[in-house]
């Protein structure tokens, strides 16, 4: 099966059929696939720093868990009882001391995974073997400080599977530390909000204040493709347009403001001449690290994952993070203010929120049954000198997304 | 632990008053009547329950008057979308008022919207942990404080709360 235009080579991946956003049986077929069969970013090694540590997440649909074990190693499992298949937790984190003891019938399993307590054992009879029960494990693997889990992986190394975007990903995730989380759902595909993080074309027209702050912002930036399918977003600010930000917020709210004020989202200190990037990793995860010119900027930022809930409806998680050596002043700052521009309330992502959804509803018109991700002509996938609002990041999602697809 | 203290019925009925006309104000999409409700060093903060508790993440923190003109902006119509209609009950409202003349009070809020061609439906619910001066004959927020109860929110949170 493909999904994608015939169309072979490089453009590959270039125009892609709309029923990829709306049909029940692609939706079905990308967990058991795409998700089944990928990496995905589960948490930071700091969320499980001692023996009994967990943090649970769903891969496909499927409940997992990671834990640190007595003898320091993480481990993921099913987070299913074997006896019942009651989930063992249904908290996002914590810590089980040295056992992980079921609701139901209280099985028993240690921190290994090992079922190690039966109530009235003896009533299975002579032949039960604990042995044979113990939780399932999943692949687990750690890229400096981010944790990833994976069901069934079709690249079994998490540093194979990363590939180019590991020089890239590296210096930005070390020394870091979850400082805060939030989650928000939309109507839409999955696909559309990670489509967004490795797309350069939209921010200077979908992000008024972008538009109004930083005209043609993406003119310095770049934004090409990672092999096996990942990708890299860059851009630089410029001095920003407080005044042009300032004429266009009165005229689309009728908000009064005064000549002489400043708002924040304007203010030169954090836009000037701030190279920053989205490193998209696929299938559904992106980071966006601070500007690299700002003191903390290497060092704090934000992690997004997108679950499918159902082919029109998804979840962003995101993480927050900062340096695990931040200054308590510093700290306080970051928690405060990192959110502001992210989230279904954010400054920027309201947009993109509001920008998925309408692509959503628009996805289930026949008028037209492909989109298009064609730019950017020449071969290969582009580079720092293609121009930042090329599609070559879009492409190589589409391609790998088809090669997983089409596996049975 | 919770707040025992008893509100009295004078200041339980002057802050109904004031809630009723700062939700009338945000439902009627009067932004700049909106900053009106605030000191101009006035704090405007929102954020969910289980971030606020464990690590004291905000989503935003405005401070003062620019600060809060631009969320006033961002949320009536800078925004792609907005909410088409959007109703706010506050209850369960609490109250009293310290030596220094600061009356810290809380609240229950339920925001309802109405968008697009959708029915109207539960959007978010929560609490106010507010503190109040009286400015002007009237009073108004030194800060304003949303906790969200859920900790997963829906779209189009680019609502005055």
């Amino acid at each position: 099966m493909t999904m994608l235009d015939p169309t072979v080579g490089e453009r590959r991946g270039a125009r892609v059929s709309r029923d990829v956003y709306t049909s029940d049986e692609i939706y079905r077929l990308e967990k058991e696939r795409v998700f089944g069969r990928t990496w995905h970013f589960a948490c930071l090694t700091s969320d499980l720093k001692k023996p009994g540590d967990f943090f649970t997440v769903t891969v496909a649909d499927q409940p997992l868990i990671l834990l640190r074990g007595n003898d320091d190693v993480i481990r993921a499992f099913f987070n299913v009882c074997t006896h019942r298949a009651a989930i063992l937790t249904g908290q996002k984190c914590g810590n089980y001391g040295r056992v992980l003891k079921c609701m139901y019938h209280a099985w028993a399993f240690n921190l290994e995974g090992e079922l190690v307590g039966v109530p009235y054992e003896e009533g299975y009879g002579p032949d039960f073997d604990r042995g044979e029960l113990g939780l399932v494990s999943v692949s687990v693997d750690t890229f400096f400080d981010l944790v990833f889990v994976a069901i069934n992986p079709r690249v079994p190394s998490l540093v194979d599977y990363l590939g180019e975007i590991v020089d890239h990903l590296g210096p930005y995730v070390q020394g870091i530390e979850a400082i805060g989380r939030n989650s928000w759902t939309y109507e839409g595909n999955w696909k559309l909000w990670h489509e967004n993080f490795r797309d350069n074309y939209h921010p200077e027209f979908a992000h008024r204040n972008i538009h109004d702050i930083i005209p043609h912002y993406a003119d310095r930036g770049g934004n090409w493709a990672l092999e096996p399918a990942h990708s890299v977003l860059q851009w630089v600010a410029e001095a920003p347009n407080a005044k042009a930000y300032i004429r266009s917020l009165r005229r689309y709210s009728g908000v009064e403001f005064a000549e002489n004020d400043t708002p924040s989202f304007s203010n030169p200190e954090g836009f000037h001449e701030a190279p920053q990037e989205v490193l998209a990793v696929f299938p559904n995860l992106d980071v966006q690290p601070g500007p690299k010119t700002r003191g903390r900027g290497m060092k704090a930022g934000y992690i997004q994952t997108v679950t499918p809930l159902s082919p029109s409806r998804s979840r962003v998680d995101m993480v927050v993070y900062s340096a695990v050596d931040d200054d308590p002043e510093t700290r306080a700052r970051n928690l405060e203010n990192l959110a502001d521009s992210q989230g279904s309330w954010g400054k920027i992502s309201g947009d993109d929120t509001e920008a998925a959804h309408r692509c959503q509803m628009g996805a289930q018109g026949t008028g037209t049954r492909e989109s298009i991700f064609t730019r950017g002509v020449a071969p290969g996938n582009g580079g720092q000198d293609a121009d930042p609002r090329d599609e070559y990041s879009l492409r190589i999602f589409y391609r790998a997304y088809d090669d997983y697809l089409s596996a049975e | 632990m919770s707040d025992t203290r008893s509100t009295s019925a004078a200041l339980r009925s002057e802050l109904e008053d004031f809630y009723a006309h700062y939700a009338e104000a945000i439902d009627q999409k009067r932004p700049n009547d909106w900053l009106s409700f605030f000191t101009d060093e006035g704090v405007n903060a929102a954020g969910t329950h289980n971030n606020i508790s464990t690590t004291g993440m905000w989503w935003y923190v405005d401070r003062g008057l620019v600060d809060l003109r631009e969320r006033a902006a961002y949320t009536n119509g800078y925004h792609w979308h907005n909410p088409a209609k959007t109703l706010h009950v506050i209850t369960n409202i609490r109250g009293h008022e310290r030596d220094d003349a600061v009356i810290e009070a809380s609240a229950y809020f339920v925001m309802f919207v109405a968008d697009r061609s959708q029915e109207s439906q539960l959007h978010v619910c929560g609490r106010y942990e507010d503190m109040l001066v009286r400015q002007g004959g009237r009073l108004v927020f030194q800060e304003h404080r949303v906790v969200i109860d859920a900790e997963t929110v829906p779209q189009n949170m680019g609502v005055l709360l």
